[in-house]
């Protein structure tokens, strides 16, 4: 039962990571209508950028945080070097040229920071103990500043301008911009919000996994799909509730079938939802 | 380092890629399937053939060789070869039938993950792969047995050679029968091809196949060239590699991929070089990892610039030019193989197609909304109403390409399995033309009468390898029919433009061209005159006059009273999703409920 309950306390974490990763996309598809590959160096990118920071004297909540707008700008910035130009010419290209930005991006990453991993600089907390069950802090620490995270991102959606517009955008791309929704805009700040709240997931999984390597975001990618359509592409709470799910079933699965295969659990329940209900398993939309 | 070897290296490499290129061009540039973890069939393929050839554990060899693999069956390596192709179009068949539905993103996604899963277990299933130490030794045929070791290296490049030049030739032959035609029908506009008929899951799924066994075969070349195969040779970013030589190239062209490839080869070999600028060594020998990074940052940008700035590739689509007509062009009357007229010139009082109650909600709105009508054999039925009243639901609803809630479909007194989709209505005589004509874009206006004429049984993957004599002949009749079709409309001055330089009369008429060549007993044709001239418009139902001589019924669509008037008795009213009257033209000009409906008042 402990072990269990152990298990769970990983699990939540891990999930509350991928939600707030998983959101982040999802809410990039809502507008863009295409699955950006380049997502997942974000993640990377907010990590490093928190490690550079925190390296300078930033206090780690500071450095976070301008770690997460500054990928955010990066964000907007590319999108608007590599993927505007794209969008009148359909899918296909912009999936290729997102998957080269993600190869661009981690690999320079790689050329300043080198390929081994780096710790990062979360001070060594003593993890609770609460009868035979040890709850590490750090995993608390991820999923209060997940929830945090969701929070924040739900009085955005349902409390701003920017936000209603965005689900606007997001249900029926062809009204609102007949309804007269300032495209360049709100496109605009949904790169800056993807990218931003990917820098955040990134961070996240440093302070879970102790380390950052290059190709982090890369190699979480997929984990991201999976939750990601497992809520039904472009639904940012499904997103939330997919993280969850998946971030329970790699620890379980690891835990009790095969740790070699932890990851491969995640892209097995992608494969599967894509097969049984390509709508996702809570969401609308597709 | 010696010219001669590193040059030869690098051909074998760029074939073994070029390779790799053709096989995903295979499945993209012919049938449109967007693969994004190509690399797994390379790797099936390279540990495939691995295994198979290795000498059995215990063997005097794997003694002296110290290996510690589990498998290994000591055959041949042409048999590894062939298994290895095997095992690849396996590995296709086996994802193709899971996932060759779903659209194009979450086939990238699911082709990437199925991929990474492979991946996985072969990293991890070190009794069949070694892990991540590989496995060595690979038997590297003929080696200092009949061919010298000074010269290997020049020998397993000639192999190669011979190898893609067979699958270039095949494959570039395979591309201009029915099946490759098909194939790039399917990619231009899969909807269009199942709406004339064509089983286009499975002629997806035999591409995605051949893909699967030549990604199968280079793994093969790949590992008995190296003697070492292990799981770190197949990450995702080869994927792309091979999908950068295919772009670079020119999809759709294979001579162009195989350039591709060889351009990839040498931007990607030339970094090795990177180390020798001055600025850059300093750089390298502090971080080991630069020189592969900086390599792999060239690569992604050249991806980018590549999709960007040079979207045909080096080598653009061939064009392709029809065989010329033959001698006497044959009356207009052959474009039909047989005859379909049981009583041709006046209607009879059967009706031919019938529909009952059929619903469509989108949402809370009824698109459709309990429509009921009968379409008399051998009629020309006119289907009015205002805009919205539905007319389009209904013609996508009865040609299976929408899903009706509610209502059933008659054809001839039959209920078709009309869920199967547009193919199976095709089958039960059923066929429709589109408001805005769905054309094949990139293939010419013969080869798109071509396609709608040709036989399914001349179309399949069997017909392009075996059954050379019936495929001829079946080819050889459609052709007839298609160059009649060519003349009876008036296009002899486009037949080798591709149909997406078409104006847009020319597209009306190649779309009710495909029709005729499609020969179904029903048409349904939406809006065939719309953005016509006035004088092509009359022509046009001309054409639809004389096939309805012959005894093809008729239901239309259509806003231009004056040519419905003429042309279309009985006219069905619809409104507001259901159907207000029915009767001969002058009835229905008078009926106060349509005036009623179209003007929104009778005048006092």
């Amino acid at each position: 039962m402990t072990d269990f309950l152990q298990t769970v306390i990983f699990g939540l974490a891990l999930g509350g990571v991928i939600a707030v990763s998983a959101v982040g996309l999802t809410l990039s598809y809502g507008v863009t209508r295409f699955i950006n590959f380049a997502y997942g160096d974000f993640l990377t990118l907010g990590a490093y950028g928190t490690v550079l920071l925190a390296g300078f004297g930033l206090a780690l909540p500071v450095a976070t945080v301008a770690a997460m707008a500054s990928v955010g700008v990066l964000g907007v910035v590319i999108a608007r070097l590599a993927y505007e130009p794209l969008m009148p010419r359909g899918l296909l290209p912009l999936l290729v040229t997102s998957v080269g930005v993600a190869f661009v991006l981690h690999n320079t990453v790689r050329i300043f920071a080198g390929a081994n991993p780096i710790r990062f600089p979360m001070p060594l907390l003593r993890p609770w103990q609460v009868g035979d069950l040890f709850v590490p802090q750090e995993q608390v620490v991820t999923i209060l500043v997940a929830l945090a995270a969701m929070a924040v991102v739900h009085l955005i959606l349902t409390g701003t301008l920017l936000g209603k517009t965005m689900r606007a955008v997001s249900d029926d791309p062809a009204l609102a911009r007949a309804s007269g929704v300032p495209a360049g805009h709100v496109l605009a700040a949904t790169w800056f919000l993807s990218a931003g709240i990917g820098a955040l997931g990134g961070v996240l999984l440093a302070v879970t996994q102790i380390t950052v390597e290059p190709d982090m975001g890369w190699r979480f990618l997929l984990v991201v799909f999976a939750a990601v359509l497992l809520g039904g592409i472009g639904s940012p709470y499904g997103a939330m509730l997919g993280g969850l799910v998946v971030g329970l079933g790699v620890e379980l699965g690891a835990s009790y079938v095969s740790a070699d295969y932890s990851y491969a659990f995640a892209f097995l329940v992608l494969i599967a939802v894509l097969l049984l209900h390509p709508r996702g398993l809570f969401g609308r939309g597709g | 380092m010696d010219l001669a070897a590193f040059g030869t290296a690098l051909l074998t490499l760029a074939l073994i890629y070029g390779l790799l290129a053709i096989g995903l061009n295979l499945q993209f540039g012919f049938a449109g399937v967007l693969n994004f973890g190509y690399v797994a069939f390379f790797a099936v393929g390279a540990f495939t053939s691995a295994l198979v050839s290795l000498p059995p554990p215990g063997s005097d060899a794997y003694l002296a060789a110290g290996s510690q693999y589990e498998i290994g069956l000591g055959l041949p390596v042409a048999v590894a070869f062939a298994a290895a192709g095997v095992a690849g179009a396996l590995l296709a068949v086996l994802v193709g039938v899971t996932s060759i539905r779903l659209k194009t993103h979450y086939l990238a996604v699911a082709t990437f993950a199925t991929a990474e899963v492979l991946r996985s277990i072969l990293a991890n299933e070190t009794w069949l792969t070694r892990g991540e130490f590989g496995i060595t030794h690979v038997p590297q045929p003929g080696k200092g047995d009949w061919v010298p070791v000074e010269v290997y290296p020049y020998a397993y490049l000639a192999a190669c050679l011979a190898i893609v030049a067979v699958v270039l030739v095949t494959v570039r032959h395979l591309g201009e029968l029915p099946f490759g035609r098909l194939l790039r029908a399917i990619r231009d506009d899969e909807l269009a091809a199942r709406c004339l008929g064509k089983p286009t899951t499975t002629a997806k799924l035999q591409a995605l196949m051949l893909g699967g066994l030549l990604g199968g075969l280079a793994g093969s070349l790949w590992t008995h060239s190296l003697g070492v195969v292990h799981v770190g040779q197949f990450v995702p970013i080869v994927t792309f590699q091979i999908w950068l030589a295919m772009l670079l190239g020119g999809t759709g062209n294979h001579l162009g991929v195989l350039l591709g490839a060889g351009l990839l080869t040498l931007i990607r070999e030339g970094t090795r070089f990177l180390g020798d600028v001055p600025g850059l060594a300093a750089l390298a020998a502090d971080n080991p990892s630069f020189l592969p990074s900086l390599r792999f940052v060239l690569i992604g940008l050249l991806l980018i610039l590549v999709v960007r700035f040079f979207p045909d590739g080096v080598l653009p689509e061939r064009r392709r030019k029809a065989p010329p007509p033959t001698a006497t062009t044959p009356p207009p009357a052959t474009i039909a193989p047989t005859p379909t007229a049981p009583t041709p010139g006046r209607p009879t009082a059967d009706p031919i197609l019938r529909v009952e109650g059929l619903q469509k909600h989108y949402g809370g709105l009824a698109a459709v909304d309990g429509t009921s009508f009968a379409v008399r054999r051998g009629s020309i039925t006119g289907l009015i109403g205002p805009n919205g009243a539905g007319k389009s639901t209904v013609l996508d609803l009865i040609s299976g390409v929408q899903r009706a809630d509610a209502g059933r479909v008659w054809v001839g007194g039959e209920v078709p399995p009309g869920r199967a989709g547009p193919a199976a209505m095709v089958r039960a005589g059923v066929a429709r033309s589109f408001q805005t004509p769905r054309l094949f874009v990139k293939l010419t206006v013969w080869e798109n009468l071509m396609v709608a004429g040709a036989d399914v049984q001349a179309e399949g993957l069997a017909a392009a390898i075996a059954g050379i004599a019936t495929r001829q002949r079946l080819q050889r009749e459609t052709a007839a029919r298609a160059d009649a079709a060519i003349a009876f409309l008036n296009l002899g001055a486009v037949r080798d433009t591709p149909a997406g330089q078409l104006s847009g009369g020319q597209r009306k008429l190649l779309a009710l061209g495909q029709l005729m060549l499609l020969d179904a007993p029903i048409m349904l044709l939406d809006e065939p005159v719309a953005g016509v001239n006035r004088s092509l418009a009359n022509e046009i139902f001309e054409h639809i006059a004389a096939l309805n001589r012959r005894g093809t019924t008729f239901l239309i669509v259509e806003h231009e009273m004056p040519l419905v008037m003429r042309w279309c008795d009985p006219v069905v009213v619809m409104h507001q999703g259901r159907v207000l009257a029915e009767g001969p033209p002058a009835a229905i000009q008078r009926d106060p409920r349509v005036l009623e409906a179209y003007l929104g008042g009778v005048p006092a």
